[in-house]
């Protein structure tokens, strides 16, 4: 009984490790390709560089401004984090503690967010009538005003098991209101900031269909749609592309490698109670 | 104690506000928008009244548009749940290298749709792909073949690709839901007598209900709003085949023809809600 339970759970083991094959050949083509000459790299084959080209990687800095894109992808990414993360804890701490009606209806309209689509089309028009097209201020208020709904669904959950005794024996402490949620309650929740922080800046990081819609300069242009333009442009250079696409990776595995005990709390919050 | 002035309620403005321009107010106009000709070529804008929900739910081009969407939906949802499943079973039980697989399983979720289809696109090509190379290779030539090129196989290949980058979300979640399932039932059944499929069945499935409602709700809305896989893939071909919903939104905002853009807009709005409610309702209903 015992051996057949772990040879079975060896055939498992097996089984997983040949399964994780088919997440790592994508992810070396494209480390394998950047390091390749262009001719070899239009093939994209899964195979190391005869001879390896680490000039690719000068190559493109020439080509294209992609510190730039690096930067406006950044400046996106942390802007929606800073905005979405501060307005959703401070919202959230409200309406979790202040019971009524009127704040129960808020916390339930914030949720539609976590379900329906936004309508891209009259969304332009809005940032249109805002001043805000062509912008990577309006790009990033209008990621903000996307990923709300989800942080403060986890954060009214969090906040939820933070005891409300806290705040009262702060107050009775001589703590003044404002200062309670910055100084008692938020330190409470840094492991959902952590989490919230993360999913937030992944979610504008990697997003590729909102910049398509709202900005049309090359200049202001994220990675993301910055490296799909470069595609169109240099079809047969692979190895150049494949470049940029190491450079959006890397701070994705980065956060990844740090955080991931986080993100995968955040993303199976709803999982067990539903 | 004052919760009047410890909890002030203009702490709710900023997100509200954030969310009612950029959200509601769009989802709103959307609902008076796609009601008119709003393009980019003239000026004036009239009321026309359901005239493109008229043209979409009549002209085959549009049609397929929404049959394919749903089939996309749909089937992704099942197979990533079912594989999901079966990945957090056998993730379950601890054995040395769980952690790091679960931790590799996980990493696609986490980039970006746009480079994943840059890359499978390099891998589906037909003439230098990896999947046609290997196919070779173990002497399956026959099968090998332009995958999203064929209208047969274009469809399935960006189906696949999709199951391939939210499986591991999928697995994520069941094996917390998993976890949260107390030893003792599985034992007891053990004693009774119940064998593994059994206790899959009679025990492990009924309480994983809140897992599999997440994890439907999610992959369905996920499917209706795909973009940017179908986009970088095929962006549509061969002869329409893979064109969704939000691929077509977009192109016709592109060429300039808003109001019907935003008529889709609005159909994939009411799409996904339905579906996303409903499952929500099924699935909570059988819980009670």
């Amino acid at each position: 009984m015992t051996k057949k339970v772990k040879t079975l759970r060896i055939v498992k083991a097996l089984i997983l490790w040949c399964l994780s094959i088919l997440v790592f050949v994508p992810l070396l083509i494209i480390i394998f390709n950047s390091f390749k000459t262009q001719g070899e790299a239009v093939s994209m084959r899964f195979a190391l560089p005869t001879e390896w080209v680490p000039s690719n990687y000068t190559e493109v800095m020439e080509q294209v401004d992609i510190f730039q894109a690096f930067r406006n992808s950044l400046v996106v990414s942390m802007g929606t984090v800073v905005i979405a993360t501060i307005g959703g804890a401070l919202a959230s701490f409200v309406m979790n503690r202040r019971r009524t009606k009127l704040h129960r209806f808020c916390y339930m309209f914030f949720l539609v967010g976590l379900v329906a689509p936004l309508n891209m089309v009259p969304a332009v028009l809005v940032l249109q009538k805002l001043r805000l097209m062509n912008s990577l201020f309006g790009l990033t208020l209008l990621y903000a005003a996307l990923v709300t709904p989800f942080t403060i669904f986890l954060y009214y959950g969090f906040i939820g098991t933070v005891p409300r005794e806290i705040d009262e024996a702060a107050i009775i402490d001589g703590c003044r209101a404002g200062d309670l949620f910055w100084k008692i309650v938020f330190p409470l929740l840094k492991p959902v900031t952590v989490t919230v922080v993360i999913l937030n800046f992944m979610n504008a990081w990697n997003d590729f269909i909102t910049p398509f819609y709202v900005i049309n300069e090359s200049r202001k242009m994220p990675l993301t749609t910055m490296v799909y333009s470069f595609f169109g442009q240099f079809q047969r250079s692979w190895n150049l592309v494949c470049v940029i696409m190491v450079m959006i990776l890397v701070p994705i595995a980065i956060v990844y490698a740090l955080g991931q005990k986080y993100i995968i709390a955040g993303m199976t919050a709803g999982a067990v109670k539903g | 104690m004052n919760h009047k002035k410890i909890y002030p309620s203009y702490f709710i403005l900023l997100p509200m506000a954030l969310f009612i321009i950029l959200f509601i107010l769009p989802s709103f106009m959307g609902l008076c928008l796609s009601l008119t000709d709003w393009n980019a070529v003239s000026d004036k804008i009239h009321f026309i009244g359901f005239q493109h929900f008229v043209d979409i739910f009549t002209n085959k081009r549009y049609l397929l548009v929404i049959k394919n969407t749903l089939i996309f939906a749909v089937v992704t949802t099942v197979f990533k749940n079912l594989i999901g499943l079966g990945m957090a079973l056998s993730l379950n039980k601890s054995f040395r290298t769980r952690n790091f697989l679960r931790t590799i399983f996980f990493f696609p979720v986490m980039l970006s749709p746009l480079i994943i289809g840059l890359v499978f696109k390099s891998i589906y090509n037909p003439e230098f792909g990896v999947i046609n190379e290997f196919l070779n290779k173990i002497g399956l030539s026959s099968l090998c073949q332009d995958w999203l090129g064929n209208i047969n196989t274009a469809l399935a290949a960006v189906i696949a690709v999709e199951i391939w980058r939210l499986v591991g979300r999928n697995m994520v979640i069941y094996v917390a839901g998993l976890q949260a399932i107390s030893e003792d039932y599985l034992e007891a059944a053990s004693i009774d007598g119940a064998s593994g499929f059994q206790k899959l069945i009679y025990v492990i499935i009924p309480d994983l209900i809140p897992s599999i409602t997440i994890n439907l709700v999610l992959n369905l809305i996920d499917g209706l709003k795909v973009f940017d896989l179908v986009f970088v893939l095929t962006n549509g071909g061969p002869a329409r085949m893979t064109e969704v919903l939000n691929t077509v939104i977009y192109k016709e905002y592109s060429s300039g023809r808003y109001g019907f853009s935003t008529a889709l807009g609005l159909i994939m709005f009411v799409f996904t809600c339905i579906v996303a409610f409903g499952v929500l309702k099924a699935m909570t209903r059988e819980e009670d």
